[in-house]
């Protein structure tokens, strides 16, 4: 107790006493318990869970190091943590001497403590590349390559780290959830991977959890260190009452920590085994596992740094946000209801957002000339032309509902389409048209767009097939604004694209002769030809560094990344190449998606896309043809990340959505396979439940989760059993002992047996309520409840009741032996 | 359940929400274990906090009968215990105050119930003024070892402990009347229980309890089997009364009663104090011929509601015009004539 308090505490006191005439002092013990022995108990358990812990995690991985010399360290470092709260000098001074000694420790040891992370590190990444099936490439130095001895001096040093934290959480706050915490993480670089620890390092922590949660929701055993040593009672002051509390009891933390350490044990021999059960619907993935196996994965490949920059993989519209994004919110319900004729399988754009302007990691759809903003529905309608004669146009109607989507823009369709008139390579994704909208009053007439089209559900029409449209090229005025807008790239990335043009040789296999679009488009395969055989689409791309440019460090070191990547940094380069062209985003409506809608003419389909179907692409602009859409995205064998990203609404809905654990390279694929076949088997063994489940979220849900409740099952048999030989066991010794007796001729000793189990009966049904009755008591007791119960009136008398009373007093009080006769009469009646 | 029960029981079920959605997400057999734990221990630590409890038996004894003002009087309460698992949560709810000075001021009381031990633990309490210092047991109530339920049991143990006041000479005090023996010449030598003089024996017979070890005829009870005692003749006439007006300088009225009581003890003098019960308007009249009956009158007195003492003169003699003569009227802590 501080001085403060202790003064306001004394003034108290006097108050009391000069007020009410009495007050009360502090309050003694018998036994006072000595702080030492506190501190020592306290020691112990630190040492459990410190113990438990870092060795249990490298044991998990099989590293070698010195038992003894370990247990011998940590324990001495648990007790300077723990002798920290011994009284206030030790507090102020005993962090300091601890961090002192890992200092010089880390100086004096630094190559051992480093070599031996570094072994651990290999070892854990190791094994995670062989769980992922990922190869990182990452191997860390070990400059001392004796395993032994490095990593028993990295134990204890992260030791003496552990015992601090440990000794905040348990000996100055008792607290279960941060023990735990402390406790789990690093639990978890095992556990994660399906590693299991020994289990006497899992006894140790399940018996410190035990003991902390019991000694902390006492609340006795925190003791500040600002407590007198030799105060056994502490006093808390309220308006309303006064409490005086035991500070701790020696005994009673050191005889929880035995029970805790059996009773952990038991339990881990009785559901011990679900450690070593291979549940196969473990392997069953969920939306959050998959989340937390992406960041692991990032981990294990570019660090554990890496998951602290800023930027994170698309998914949805970013509106042209592609660095630090972190406002993804798939919620998986339908965005966008689209009703359309089909003509063929060719995918459909649904263009929502045009990236005008790149500015370091975001493209914008303003445009800044001459200070002044043009916004982005200016920009628009300067590049779109209205067909002004539809007669000889096939036009395709499509009526988009707009459910879930972004309700700020228009979500205008166009095909891209394969064209053989450039003279470049047959396969090139071009779409020929600009969107325009049916008039409300007038079906037949096409109008330009406008805000009102911004409804829940409009309509529109497109051209679905290629057709010779004059999109208005070649209007110089138009061409040169064009080109003032979409060949703007910041200069600080002129360095990377230029570097790229020549490393692509995007000029390759162009020849004078060629036309201005054949130019441009051949240019344009070119670079997609370069992404698809230089670099790799996946959801997981890692992180840009917080000070890199998104784009640079896509096309300079990562190389790895999906269709926001690849769309951004095309664009970007083929306006280095001279090449107008802006990103696009929206919705990609492919053409197996969508079905035939019912009660509708042949070869209407409605489609329901969700942020799953987000999508970014590049438009270029070319000559004759005006903007047409290019795919840069390679193709990829994993589902795009934004179809399992993880929002807060989409949190829960994940657990529904089935997935498998999925792999970034198409080598690692075995893992993938596997998993598949282990989800198939799954299904082969509920005969055909994987289609019938895949429509019932819950019934997946129990199946993953059932391995939770193997424990329990085993626990409530195990406690059944118990039961009922517990039961079993107390009737043969009562009939054992009862036998013995009458054989013996002892009738009083049998009766009185038999008086003894009825008066336990008769106190559970609360007739006799009296904590220790003499049989008088009893007798009161019965007669009392004979009164009032008719039931029992038919039975006995009062009379009765009086004789076989008797019976019971003579046979407990009495010299005189009772008769076979009384004895059976009195047993009926007890019985 | 106890109100307090709140807190433990919803941190505890988020605990237990938190872990079943990790468990839930990530599918470690580690987690699937602790949840077990979570939900085990609840019912086993209640059952066992209830099959324990049944072993541990309380009792508040003191070692003072009685205090003087600024002593210490030290309560101990002993928790015998005769369980394996220790009880960490055993309370004992409890009041104590000066019947003069009221201040129910409720207690706890926190202490551990150690593996097969007797805990004794000593409750000092300083006191500072006289009056009779009531310690009130009500309750014990034993939490299980997560907190989460809390069984009560009633423990209605009261200790009443008399603060003796201070020692102070008597005042002077009015000394006007003579007895009837004295008027007569006769010298009174014998008391009889009652504090009256007489010299008339009534009967001899057995001995009761509460009969004065000085009325043992000896003679007759190394004759008898029995102790025979002598019983006199009462004779109903004192000659002072004491009323004490316990209204303004409490202790010092206190005081004063005391002194005056030991100096007409000293003198030989049985006198009678009228205790005043303001609630009913009644008198009780107490015969002191001794310290014994002094203090016996004392913690009656101590007990006596002091609320509206200020008219307790002013009763007495509406009630009693005739007997007005020779009364020691001790009031706001001095003697107080009333005889003009």
């Amino acid at each position: 107790m501080n001085k403060r308090r202790k003064a306001r505490e004394e003034k108290n006191r006097i108050n009391e006493a000069e007020t009410y005439g009495i007050t009360l002092l502090d309050i003694k013990k018998n036994r006072s318990d000595n702080r030492v022995f506190l501190c020592l108990v306290r020691a112990l358990l630190l040492f459990l869970a410190v113990y438990g812990t870092i060795v249990g995690v490298v044991a998990s991985f099989e590293l070698p190091f010195s038992v003894p010399i370990v247990v011998v360290s940590l324990f001495v470092l648990s007790l300077m943590s723990s002798f920290i709260y011994y009284n206030r000098i030790t507090f102020y001074v005993g962090y300091v001497v601890i961090f002192l000694i890992l200092i010089i420790m880390a100086f004096a040891f630094y190559l051992y403590i480093n070599s031996g992370f570094q072994a651990f590190l290999n070892e854990v990444i190791s094994r995670y590349e062989t769980f992922f099936s990922i190869v990182s490439g990452r191997v860390a130095e070990e400059q001392i390559t004796d395993r032994y001895l490095t990593v028993t001096a990295m134990l204890i040093f992260v030791g003496g780290i552990f015992s601090i934290f440990f000794n905040i959480t348990i000996s100055g706050y008792m607290d279960l959830p941060m023990t735990f915490i402390v406790s789990f993480l690093p639990l978890q670089i095992a556990f994660y991977i399906d590693i299991v620890p020994p289990r006497i390092y899992l006894i140790m922590l399940v018996c410190v959890y035990i003991s902390v949660a019991v000694l902390g929701r006492s609340g006795h055993y925190t003791l500040p260190y600002r407590y007198d040593v030799n105060v056994p009672f502490g006093r808390r002051r309220t308006k309303k009452k006064q409490t005086h509390f035991y500070q701790a009891s020696g005994m009673g933390m050191v005889v929880m920590l035995l029970y805790s350490l059996v009773f952990s044990t038991i339990l881990m021999l009785l559901v011990g085994g679900i450690f070593s059960a291979d549940f196969s619907t473990r392997k069953l993935s969920n939306v959050v596992k998959d989340k937390t196996d992406k960041y692991v994965k990032t981990a294990v490949v570019s660090g554990v740094t890496s998951l602290f920059n800023r930027y994170d993989a698309v998914g949805g519209l970013a509106k042209g946000q592609l660095g630090g994004i972190r406002s993804v919110n798939p919620d998986y319900q339908t965005d966008l209801i689209v009703d359309y004729v089909k003509t063929d399988n060719s995918d459909m754009y649904l263009k929502a957002f045009t990236g005008v302007r790149y500015e370091k990691n975001r493209f914008y759809n303003t445009l800044k000339i001459n200070d002044r903003i043009i916004p982005a529905d200016e920009i628009i309608s300067m590049d779109d032309y209205t067909p002004t004669e539809t007669a000889n146009i096939p036009f395709s109607k499509m009526s988009i509902e707009n459910v879930g989507a972004d309700k700020t823009y228009n979500y205008q369709p166009y095909i891209p389409f394969m064209t053989t008139d450039s003279g470049s390579p047959s396969k090139t994704g071009i779409a020929p048209k600009r969107t325009a909208y049916l008039s409300e009053t007038n079906p037949s007439e096409i109008i330009s767009p406008s805000a009102s089209l911004k409804e829940d559900t409009y309509e529109t029409v497109y051209l679905p097939l290629m057709g010779n449209v004059n999109y208005g090229a070649d209007d110089p005025a138009r061409k040169n604004l064009y080109e003032e807008l979409y060949t703007y790239y910041p200069t600080y990335l002129e360095g990377t694209l230029s570097a790229i043009g020549s490393e692509a040789n995007l000029t390759n296999g162009i020849t004078d002769k060629m036309s201005s679009k054949q130019r441009t488009i051949m240019m344009a395969e070119n670079l997609r030809k370069f992404y698809e055989e230089n670099f790799t689409y996946t959801y997981t791309p890692g992180a840009t560094p917080i000070n890199d440019d998104m784009v640079e460090y896509f096309l300079t070191k990562n190389r790895r990344g999906f269709c926001a990547h690849f769309a951004a940094s095309a664009t970007l380069i083929m306006r280095y190449m001279g090449v107008p062209a802006r990103y696009c985003e929206g919705y990609l409506l492919e053409g197996s998606v969508g079905a035939p809608l019912p009660n509708a003419p042949s070869g209407v389909y409605e489609a329901e896309l969700s942020d799953a179907n987000a999508h970014s692409w590049v438009e270029i602009y070319v000559d004759d043809y005006g903007w047409i859409p290019y795919e840069m995205t390679p193709p990829s064998y994993e589902t795009e990340e934004s179809n399992r990203s993880l929002g807060f609404f989409g949190f829960f809905s994940g657990l529904f959505n089935r997935t498998e654990r999925l792999v970034d390279d198409t080598d690692g694929s075995s893992i993938a396979n596997a998993l598949n076949n282990n989800a198939n088997s799954l299904t082969d063994a509920t005969g055909d439940a994987l289609s019938e489940a895949s429509s019932n979220g819950f019934v997946r849900f129990a199946r993953s989760v059932g391995y939770l409740f193997i424990p329990f099952v085993t626990i409530i048999i195990v406690i059944l059993v118990v039961v009922c030989l517990y039961i079993l066991i107390k009737r043969i010794i009562f009939e054992v002992k009862r036998r013995r007796f009458i054989k013996a001729g002892n009738y009083n000793d049998a009766l009185l047996l038999e008086y003894n189990r009825a008066l336990k009966k008769w106190k559970k049904k609360k007739i006799v309520t009296i904590e220790n009755p003499t049989v008088r008591d009893v007798e009161e007791s019965l007669r009392s409840h004979i009164k009032n119960n008719d039931r029992m009136n038919k039975t006995i008398t009062e009379e009765g009741l009086s004789e076989l009373m008797d019976i019971v007093y003579c046979a407990a009080f009495s010299e005189i032996d009772i008769s076979e006769e009384e004895y059976n009469r009195t047993r009926e009646f007890l019985s | 359940m106890n109100k307090r029960n709140l807190p433990y029981l919803i941190t505890y079920i988020l605990e237990i929400i938190l872990v079943l959605l990790v468990a839930v997400f990530f599918r470690q057999p580690l987690l699937s274990v602790l949840l077990l734990l979570l939900l085990i221990m609840p019912p086993i630590s209640i059952l066992l906090t209830k099959h324990e409890m049944q072993k541990l038996s309380v009792s508040v004894t003191s070692k003072n009968l009685e205090a003087s003002c600024d002593e210490i009087i030290n309560v101990i309460i002993t928790a015998e215990y005769t369980g394996f698992i220790p009880l960490l949560n055993c309370e004992l709810s409890f009041t104590f105050e000066n019947f003069f000075y009221p201040h129910k001021e409720p207690q706890e009381f926190v202490f551990p119930a150690e593996s097969r031990q007797t805990g004794e633990f000593t409750l000092p309490f300083s006191v500072t003024k006289a009056g009779m210092i009531v310690i009130n047991m009500t309750e014990l109530n034993i939490t299980d070892y997560l907190h989460l339920y809390t069984f009560s049991i009633p423990k209605e143990m009261t200790l009443e402990i008399p603060v003796i006041p201070d020692d102070i000479p008597a005042p002077p005090y009015p000394k006007k009347r003579t007895s009837p023996s004295e008027r007569s010449g006769e010298v009174s030598e014998i008391y009889t229980k009652n504090g009256e003089k007489s010299r008339d024996l009534k009967q001899l017979r057995e001995y009761r309890a509460g009969d004065r070890i000085k009325d043992i005829h000896w003679n007759l009870t190394a004759k008898t089997d029995d102790i025979m005692v002598r019983e006199y003749e009462e004779i109903r006439e004192l000659y002072y009364l004491v009323l004490p007006v316990l209204n303004n300088s409490l202790q010092k009225t206190l005081e004063i009663f005391v002194a005056v009581g030991k100096d007409l003890i000293k003198e030989r003098e049985p006198f009678t104090v009228a205790i005043y019960n303001a609630n009913d308007n009644t008198f009780s009249m107490e015969i002191v011929t001794e310290e014994e009956d002094l203090y016996a009158t004392l913690y009656k007195l101590y007990k006596c509601p002091i609320t509206g003492f200020d008219n307790a003169y002013t009763a007495y003699t509406e009630q009693f015009p005739d007997n007005t003569d020779g009364i020691i009227l001790i009031e706001d802590g001095k003697i107080v004539s009333k005889d003009n």
